[in-house]
């Protein structure tokens, strides 16, 4: 056998395999030739790899930017909220959360309103510390110490925000309007809504109110002068205002311990 | 035009039938003609003589693929035209260059063995069977179409030196198929 039997040989192989290898000879066939999946397999694979290519790198720059930007700022939400629930100030003035980078007047501000929240608490509850209340916005104390303080206040703040601005708002309201009696020259206050605190030496005021109603006082003076008690109990305080000759009319009298309204029958 | 209507034409003995070819498959016969002979003169003489047999062939055979049946015939007139004009071992060009790697099959004896042509297609056949599509297409468009290498890997999105790499696997393969089948080599 020599090569022209084989080159004669293939003359004859079957019309299949020539028309499936015709692709591109006679363009009539090559649309359903097979032999074209030759090239489109090769052409599939490289769009294969450039769809895989354009999906895959994108998405890894943007998890990388995610894992770049989100998980610092996911750690340093965690540390700050440790930090907020840890005692010590210490460990507050090393994080660099926003509680620690306020100014010394935001602090002060903040713990003026974390003790006026502890204060309506305590009037709720009982205990008197008025003064404590009025004197806190005057006395910040912008200190490394006291930041941590602020960062607690701020914590007790936000749980009792809710609860302590309703307490607040009620004890004004209460205080502002115990029961007053005024019978013959004697006042009588009940004194549940007063502050339960020494009041001897100070002062009071009467203000006129509706028609009469004055800048000036209508009358005022030493507390000791209108009443023998010395101190708000349980019992109501008595005030002997007959020597002061009210008009009738509507009256407020404001002391140390609060204030009340009365009316002076005609 | 539909080849089966094509060949309906040939069947009814109509002049259009070899009109109908050449607009359908002249181009194509062109080609094939042209990578062997390598003359543009040489190849419009193959093509017609690709009509002709196709004519006087049809009656008898009713080809269902009309592209392969004319490349057959195709073929087989460059080939003759070929032999010729050109010594078979000396020659040049791409069919040149494809015979002399078929002799890596074929060996270099000159043994004059009585080889049964039909035989040796089928097993040829057989052996292209066995190969994967991509295999198979680069073995026919070689030795076949006798298309320079430069042609395949075109087509087949391959660089010349994978196509040339693929074909002498291919010749070892069919040179080891032929010799279990009991070819002398």
């Amino acid at each position: 056998m020599n090569n022209n039997d084989i080159l004669n040989a293939i003359s004859n192989i079957s019309p299949e395999f020539i028309d499936e290898a015709a692709f591109e000879l006679h363009e009539a066939q090559s649309s359903d030739n097979p032999a074209a999946d030759v090239r489109g397999m090769n052409r599939n694979r490289r769009r294969s790899i450039g769809k895989i290519l354009y999906i895959a790198i994108p998405s890894a720059a943007a998890i990388l930017l995610i894992l770049s930007v989100a998980l610092p700022a996911i750690l340093r939400v965690g540390k700050s909220e440790s930090a907020s629930t840890a005692d010590a100030p210490a460990a507050t003035s090393e994080m660099p959360s926003e509680s620690v980078a306020q100014t010394p007047s935001e602090e002060a501000a903040d713990e003026a309103a974390a003790e006026e929240a502890y204060d309506a608490q305590d009037i709720a509850e009982a205990e008197p510390s008025y003064e404590a209340a009025a004197e806190a916005p005057s006395e910040p104390e912008p200190s490394a110490e006291t930041s941590g303080a602020a960062t607690k206040a701020d914590s007790y703040k936000n749980d009792l925000t809710i609860n302590d601005s309703d307490k607040t708002a009620e004890a004004e309201e209460a205080i502002s309007s115990p029961a007053a009696v005024y019978d013959n020259g004697i006042l009588t206050i009940e004194t549940s809504e007063l502050y339960h605190e020494n009041f001897e030496g100070s002062a009071y005021k009467i203000f006129a109110l509706g028609e009469n109603a004055d800048a000036e006082p209508a009358a005022e003076g030493n507390i000791s002068d209108i009443t023998d008690q010395t101190q708000i109990t349980d019992e109501p305080l008595v005030l002997d205002l007959s020597s002061l000759k009210l008009e009738p009319g509507d009256y407020r009298i404001e002391m140390k311990t609060g204030t009340a309204e009365f009316t002076v029958p005609e | 035009m539909q080849d089966c209507e094509i060949v309906d034409l040939y069947w009814a003995r109509s002049e259009n039938a070899i009109s109908e070819t050449d607009i359908k498959y002249g181009k194509y016969c062109r080609k094939i003609a042209m990578n062997i002979s390598c003359s543009a003169e040489d190849s419009e003489e193959c093509v017609n003589d690709t009509y002709l047999s196709a004519w006087d062939s049809m009656p008898e055979e009713r080809p269902n693929l009309l592209a392969p049946f004319l490349a057959a015939i195709v073929r087989n007139h460059a080939l003759d035209l070929y032999r010729r004009s050109h010594s078979l071992k000396r020659g040049a060009g791409e069919t040149a260059l494809a015979l002399d790697e078929l002799l890596e099959v074929a060996g270099s004896s000159d043994t004059e063995d009585e080889v049964d042509a039909a035989l040796l297609s089928e097993h040829i056949n057989g052996f292209l069977a066995a190969l994967d599509k991509k295999d198979r297409i680069i073995f026919v468009r070689r030795y076949f179409y006798v298309d320079p290498l430069s042609g395949i890997a075109s087509a087949l999105s391959m660089s010349e030196s994978a196509v040339k790499s693929q074909l002498f696997r291919l010749r070892q393969k069919l040179r080891e198929f032929l010799e279990k089948e009991g070819y002398s080599l």
